[in-house]
């Protein structure tokens, strides 16, 4: 099987870091370059974490490009609930009980970001590529990608497809409305969504099915590498994280590994076991529900065009055997 | 010489602009950037292009910008009419499609575009340097999100857009603003030095049919080319937006001449100024601080809230013939 060429967008982020993880030693994928974003933690934390993860993995050869700070247009209102959350700063959150702890539990590394902004390398890369070559991945906000979008529209049909993680219709998210992603920078999703370019939304909705429970994290453990060690470090925080939470979205059982979904589907589509063609546009209307996905369901009424692939669940063993396998290899 | 970027959506006014910095001995333009605005961004690069091959000056390279303003137009209902051009041809517009010039045979764009450009140039750069944005601010905006620190490298920005006591598109905002409503905060909140040459002034320094004729008596192909485009523009704002007889504003060239003479502007002062970014009746309406009601903010620019029509006539004309 030939290699998948992915680019990942990441906000690292403790998924972040098993996706991360899972992508640069899978055999069946090759890590283009990876950019940065300001999200879970600010992007210089973001990007630093990015590089300790990929020293941990034995593969400081892959190009990491620090991208975005801030969303495009969020936070522009200063009375916005985004003004208030971004850009993170260091030291903010209470670092025990944290998901995204400012830094990853792993030694500082001596590996640098590469001087080139995340946004010129994209468009530099894309328009490289041969016609779809590239497949992206971003599960962080989607700033970088929507602002290539607008500097170059020559990057659009050059993309194989879009497979990013975000979106959520049933699932309780962060703000009662907006899974956490999309909520940071809503109009960036949008851009994505209304580009023409084929999208898997790997939604909250399918995320809860690739959860993780301690036996499982020990099972990785017991596997005995660096990248392993991490991963099941990282399960073990996350819970303890959503206990802190009132046990969210760890439904009692595991940690959901959001970001880590996105990557299996990219090599195994099969692991997402109900998806919606549809049309899936994002709220920008600055109120309860700005950033909720929202999918077009009465087209009897109102017939949108079907723009996104969106995963509703996902098949929990197949997820955990390719990440245990992948880990294992 | 002063180091300048254009950021251009020609446009009449733009030609004029374009015309009197290639032409003044005191400005070196480092380059063009297109955007969409006036027109579609086919149309505004290649009425950039047209332009610098009529005076002979293909040597001055042009980045195609933003096609799309950054997200003013996500919601359909939001932004209906842009990108505007090709739709609906009206022989009295002050622009039109094409830029009355023949059409360009060599020069074209670069192939680099012009976010990556901005970002490669203000990163390299050993010399700060003043850009000159006179259309809708969506290509700086674009690069100062995805590469905060080139503002280091930006001497000055002296932008036409914005307005505090007139709408030309709508009754409450500019153009370029109400364009890129979003991209014109983010510039104005960048931290760069910013000098504002709004609507208040560019409607002070009208420019008069028989102004026109004497213009085309300094006898450059500059001279021949803006006076035709005024003459235009007299006859577009006759029908559109009347403002005097016979009467025109060359708004986005008083941006430029200030940046020879700061006497072609008047009534200067250090403002805070915000956008509204609301989607509603005031979209895109500069918010001048007038009173100081923003108690917790600095001036972020120098607004002119008029200009001297004189000077800037005289200088026009001058600079226009200079070569």
């Amino acid at each position: 099987m030939e290699k998948r060429k992915i680019i990942l967008d990441v906000d690292t982020g403790s998924d972040d870091a098993i996706a991360i993880a899972a992508a640069v030693l899978c055999e069946d994928i090759e890590v283009v370059g990876i950019c940065t974003v300001g999200g879970n933690v600010e992007v210089k934390n973001t990007t630093d974490n990015t590089l300790r993860v990929l020293e941990c993995c034995g593969r400081g050869d892959i190009p990491v490009y620090r991208g975005a700070a801030l969303p495009l247009a969020s936070t522009l209102q200063p009375w916005g609930l985004q003004a208030a959350v971004l850009p993170r700063t260091e030291g903010k959150i209470a670092q025990e009980k944290a998901v995204h702890p400012d830094h990853l539990p792993l030694p500082p590394t001596q590996l640098t970001a590469r001087p080139q902004s995340a946004v010129v390398w994209l468009i530099n890369t894309l328009l490289e590529s041969e016609d779809k070559e590239i497949t992206l991945v971003p599960v962080g906000p989607v700033t970088n990608i929507a602002l290539a979008m607008r500097a170059d529209e020559r990057i659009i049909p050059k993309i194989k497809e879009i497979v990013l993680m975000g979106g959520s219709h049933d699932t309780y998210p962060p703000t009662q409305a907006s899974e956490f992603n999309v909520w940071c920078d809503p109009e960036a999703m949008e851009i994505l969504l209304q580009s023409g370019v084929k999208i898997t939304m790997v939604s909250l909705d399918a995320t809860g099915h690739a959860c993780l429970d301690r036996n499982q994290a020990d099972m990785i453990r017991a596997i005995g590498t660096s990248p392993a060690n991490l991963t099941a470090d990282l399960i073990y925080q996350r819970l303890k994280a959503s206990a802190a939470e009132g046990d969210r979205e760890g439904k009692g059982v595991g940690a959901a590994l959001h970001d880590v979904l996105a990557v299996c589907a990219v090599v195994h589509p099969q692991v997402l076991t109900e998806i919606d063609h549809t049309s899936c546009h994002v709220d920008l209307g600055h109120g309860y529900a700005y950033g909720e996905t929202v999918l077009g369901r009465n087209y009897k009424f109102s017939p949108m065009p079907k723009n996104c692939y969106y995963a509703k669940k996902a098949d929990s063993r197949m997820f955990f055997d390719w990440l245990y396998g992948v880990l294992k290899e | 010489m002063r180091k300048i970027i254009l950021d251009v959506d020609t446009g009449t006014d733009d030609a004029i602009a374009i015309m009197c910095a290639i032409q003044s001995p005191r400005l070196e333009v480092v380059g063009i950037c297109t955007v969409n605005g006036n027109r579609g961004i086919t149309y505004t690069t290649e009425n950039t292009c047209r332009l610098l091959e009529y005076l002979g000056r293909e040597e001055i390279p042009v980045y195609k910008g933003c096609a799309l303003p950054m997200v003013s137009t996500l919601p359909a209902w939001r932004r209906p009419e842009i990108p505007y051009g090709g739709k609906e041809f009206k022989a009295q517009e002050v622009h039109g499609d094409w830029l009355d010039l023949p059409p360009s045979k060599n020069k074209k764009p670069e192939a680099m575009d012009a976010v990556s450009w901005y970002i490669k140039t203000l990163s390299e750069t050993k010399e700060k340097i003043t850009l000159v944005p006179v259309g809708p601010l969506t290509n700086l905006a674009i690069a100062l999100r995805a590469k905060p620190e080139i503002v280091e490298n930006i001497e000055e920005i002296v932008i036409m857009g914005g307005a505090y006591a007139h709408g030309n598109i709508t009754a409450a905002a500019e153009f370029n603003w109400w364009c890129d409503p979003e991209a014109a905060k983010i510039v104005m909140d960048c931290g760069a030095k910013i000098t504002i040459v709004p609507l208040d002034a560019t409607h002070k320094a009208l420019v008069s049919g028989s102004e026109a004729d004497e213009i085309e008596k300094g006898g450059t192909k500059a001279c021949i080319a803006a006076a035709d485009f005024i003459k235009r523009r007299i006859r577009g704002y006759a029908v559109f937006q009347p403002v005097g007889d016979d009467m025109t504003p060359v708004h986005d060239a008083l941006a430029v001449l200030y940046l020879l003479d700061e006497g072609v502007c008047e009534d200067v002062h250090e403002m805070y100024v915000d956008v509204d970014c609301g989607h509603g009746a005031s979209d895109g309406m500069s918010i001048v601080d007038v009173d100081h009601r923003y108690e917790d903010k600095a001036p972020n620019c120098r607004f002119a809230f008029s200009a001297n029509r004189e000077k800037f006539v005289k200088l026009l004309t001058e600079v226009l013939k200079a070569r």
